[in-house]
């Protein structure tokens, strides 16, 4: 899986944001933390849930079935949205 | 109350708000639950402080949709701004075409957060020998020209909500002259950024006398408003100690603005450290208040009377305004000022399009000039 095209990652303020354009069918604002901003740059080329997963436990220190939670959390939230391309 | 009562109110409140979030502060509860945040949430948007605003209440209470979805909106417009600014300007080093952003682009780092100085456009100026080449570029970038040739500007959007204004100069000669002069070879007043080959910026100093003088080239027109005066606030919150006042007095006293830019930043610092105002500088308040973030007609109507309400002048006013004079065709008809012969045409055509599209605007604007009284205006 990836990100569409449709949705660009940005940082504003320390916040990372997933930005749809005019193309995508979703029309809000996505923001979070950094965490999430690990997550949208592992989404810019073509991965997996376990490879973010993998890249986060490495980055950051948590319990890896937290983590687990966390990334499932935030792509289904993307995903809701149309925001990845992909399983 | 009277309207003027209320409205001033409802903006004390604005004004504390973006003053929490400029300064840092926390806003207290109990005065924020006290808002009507529904008349300020629609003040902060005619003054695009939505944003700014904002930040500010949600410290103090649980912002409402309304506001969280128009701060999103911003937000996310703003996004898109840098995103296709990164594009524009990188095209410009591609083809080797000098540029410098200008206004909002620059300004926003003066603020705690870039995300509270809202835009409503991209303003980038070029080598103005490179126009066409410019237009090719946005062209290429998915941007459609709105307005090309004419005045200061060249206009390009793009959906969902991009505007940029690529500057061929900073004023236009037909409409603020001195200004124009000033800044005749802009060039150079530039200095090139480090790291880039053809993106230029100005000094701080400079930066700053151009955000004034673009200040003052809408305020004394149809006014200018609360974002305008909170921009020179946090510019000299953020750089006052950098400026060189012994320069930019000089500058600015070649361009007529020094006792103005005097009486604005006196009027800022008061205004977002929220001092006790003078019954004058209330008046000078209302009057940004009353303008929203791009002049409201009605000032523009009150400075063209220029505090005379004698019957010539009221008849000299409407006359111009049925026979625009040589300078506005210039401006807003150029195919009418290149063709003369069309003059007859567009005397019939400005206002019968205003009697279909917007005939109560109108009706508005000539009960304004047969009511109007010399207090209505502060004399500027």
């Amino acid at each position: 899986m990836r990100l569409n095209p449709n949705f660009i990652k940005h940082t504003m303020d320390g916040v990372t944001l997933v930005v749809p354009t005019a193309e995508a069918g979703f029309h809000g604002l996505v923001q979070g933390n950094k965490t999430v901003g690990v997550i949208v740059d592992c989404l810019e080329n073509d991965t997996t849930k376990d490879a973010i997963v993998d890249t986060l436990c490495e980055r950051f220190e948590g319990n890896r079935a937290d983590i687990e939670a966390d990334v499932a959390n935030v792509i289904g939230r993307l995903k809701e949205i149309g925001a990845i391309d992909g399983e | 109350m009277n309207n003027n009562g209320f409205l001033f109110d409802t903006a004390l409140d604005l004004i504390y708000l973006v003053s929490c979030s400029v300064n840092k502060t926390a806003p207290e509860p109990a005065r924020v639950e006290a808002m009507n945040l529904q008349n300020v949430f629609r003040l902060a948007k005619k003054h695009s402080l939505t944003t700014a605003a904002a930040f500010a209440v949600e410290q103090a209470a649980v912002l409402p949709d309304y506001f969280l979805e128009a701060k999103s909106k911003a937000v996310r417009k703003l996004a898109l701004y840098d995103i296709e600014r990164k594009r524009v300007t990188d095209a410009l080093e591609s083809n080797k075409i000098w540029y410098a952003p200008l206004k909002g682009s620059v300004l926003k780092w003066c603020y705690p957060k870039t995300a509270m100085r809202e835009m409503t456009d991209v303003d980038i100026l070029c080598d103005s020998s490179r126009m066409e080449d410019v237009s090719k570029i946005m062209q290429e970038l998915g941007f459609s020209c709105k307005q090309f040739g004419n005045g200061a500007h060249d206009t390009y959007v793009k959906p969902p909500a991009a505007k940029f204004d690529m500057h061929r100069t900073l004023f236009a000669e037909n409409r603020q002259p001195l200004l124009s002069e000033y800044y005749r070879d802009v060039k150079n007043r530039l200095h090139r950024c480090e790291n880039l080959s053809y993106g230029y910026h100005m000094t701080v100093g400079d930066l700053y006398i151009y955000v004034l003088c673009h200040l003052y080239k809408h305020y004394r027109f149809s006014g200018t408003g609360l974002r305008s005066l909170l921009d020179i606030y946090v510019f000299n919150k953020t750089h006052g100690s950098a400026l060189n006042s012994g320069y930019i007095n000089a500058e600015l006293e070649k361009l007529g603005l020094k006792s103005f830019e005097a009486e604005v930043r006196s009027l800022a610092i008061k205004v977002f450290n929220g001092k006790h105002l003078n019954q004058s500088e209330k008046d000078e308040l209302m009057f940004f208040i009353e303008s929203g973030s791009h002049g409201s007609y009605k000032n523009y109507t009150l400075k063209a009377l220029q505090n005379d309400n004698s019957k010539n002048r009221k008849t000299k006013y409407l006359i111009k305004r049925v026979f625009p004079d040589k300078e506005t065709v210039k401006a807003n008809y150029p195919v009418v000022y290149r063709h003369s012969f069309l003059y007859p045409a567009l005397i019939i055509y400005r206002p019968v399009k205003g009697l279909i599209i917007h005939p109560k605007k109108l009706l508005r604007e000539f009960r304004r000039v047969k009511n109007y009284k010399p207090t209505d205006n502060k004399g500027r």
